[in-house]
């Protein structure tokens, strides 16, 4: 029932480690999850494991944490979606201007090619649009604020016990 | 200097490995700005060098500030990511300084160094004194409150009143961080959506020269 939930990706590692027990498929999902979140919820399983106790109410507010980064990532790609779009639009339209130069002047366009500051303009444009395009992609696929600080700076937390 | 070598030690880079970037940079540019000078080319183009390397050394010196500021935001961040845990642990009926204890574990080695020196220090002084002086350590001051809400928690022995206070105090610190964060990310999509305008405009500026040109081209025939 839980596996029907969850991503194809995420199945495929579940299913390659089949043989294993419960507590070695958590551990072992660890490389999966890069996330401090998940080795403090194998933190409460052992805790639940070697105390016992109410496991919903242990990891209520962990729950309650999950459930906000997941929603402020939806939000994020839902956002990012429509920037993209509104993204795409204005760049058509300039894009554009420049196809429709094309045809509807195409009697002039000969000599419009002909200048010698044309070519180098548009070419200009161009890497403009490069720039911004990559900008922007790489803020629209960027989800390291999920885990900033620990990604950033690329040390893995310490781990003493 | 000295002050110069601190910091970029403070970021875990090589004082020495820095410094030797620089200076070769800096010859490469002096080269280009005494081979100009001998070729005797353009006035211009020498004091342009001249500015290129004044700037560059400006910005390659000052940067170092701002990557000690960006490492002090995230220990920010980490600090609200860290007591997140620390909260877990404290409605699950640990003591404060166990949990301190506890949430080591998922620190970064410079915050690590910090909660060792937080513990030793409760353990030497049972003041308030040790809390403030590891929030002090801290960019944002919101996180002094939210070390006396905690310190209030040890003197009262995990009374569920201070539990809630401390819990609410972190939950308004973390949620309006959060928010900014979040404002601070859409707020980029605007920017870069706003300066794609520049793209519209310049070829606005494209095209009325062509047709200026063009114009000139068919009245004038040049």
């Amino acid at each position: 029932m839980i596996k029907e939930s969850i991503s194809g990706d995420l199945r495929k590692e579940i299913d390659s480690i089949d043989h294993l027990d419960v507590e070695e498929k958590l551990d072992y999902l660890k490389n999966y999850f890069d996330s401090s979140l998940y080795d403090f919820f194998l933190k409460i399983i052992n805790q639940y494991v070697f105390n016992g106790g109410d496991i919903i109410g242990i990891s209520q507010l962990l729950i309650f944490d999950s459930r906000k980064i997941e929603t402020s990532l939806d939000n994020f790609l839902m956002v990012s979606k429509r920037k993209f779009i509104e993204f795409s639009i204005l760049w058509g339209i300039t894009i554009g201007i420049l196809i429709i130069l094309q045809f509807s002047l195409s009697m002039f366009y000969e000599s419009i090619l002909s200048m010698i500051f044309y070519a180098p303009l548009i070419f200009i444009f161009f890497i403009i649009f490069l720039i911004f395009l990559y900008l922007f992609l790489k803020h629209n696929f960027n989800l390291s604020f999920i885990n900033e600080w620990r990604e950033k700076q690329n040390e893995k937390p310490t781990s003493e016990n | 200097m000295k002050n110069l070598r601190q910091k970029i030690e403070s970021l875990s880079l090589n004082f020495a490995k820095e410094m030797t970037i620089l200076a070769i940079i800096n010859v490469v540019l002096l080269a280009l700005f005494i081979g100009l000078f001998f070729i005797n080319i353009s006035i211009v183009l020498n004091i342009g060098v001249l500015i290129v390397i004044v700037i560059f050394n400006i910005f390659y010196l000052n940067r170092y500030n701002g990557m000690i500021l960006e490492k002090e935001k995230k220990l920010d961040h980490e600090f609200i990511e860290i007591f997140s845990y620390l909260r877990i642990y404290l409605y699950n009926q640990e003591t404060v300084y166990t949990s301190l204890k506890n949430i080591k574990e998922f620190a970064s080695s410079k915050m690590k160094e910090r909660l060792d020196q937080l513990l030793a220090d409760i353990d030497e002084d049972k003041t308030v004194q040790p809390f403030i002086s590891f929030a002090r350590l801290f960019q944002n001051k919101v996180i002094e409150e939210v070390m006396i809400s905690l310190y209030e928690m040890v003197n009262s022995g995990n009374k569920d009143i201070y539990l809630n206070q401390f819990v609410k105090v972190f939950e308004d610190f973390k949620t309006r961080n959060e928010q900014e964060a979040e404002e601070k990310r859409y707020r980029k999509f605007d920017t870069l959506n706003m300066l794609s305008v520049v793209g519209s405009g310049y070829i606005m500026i494209v095209l009325s020269l062509t047709i200026i040109s063009l114009l000139g081209e068919a009245t004038n025939g040049f």
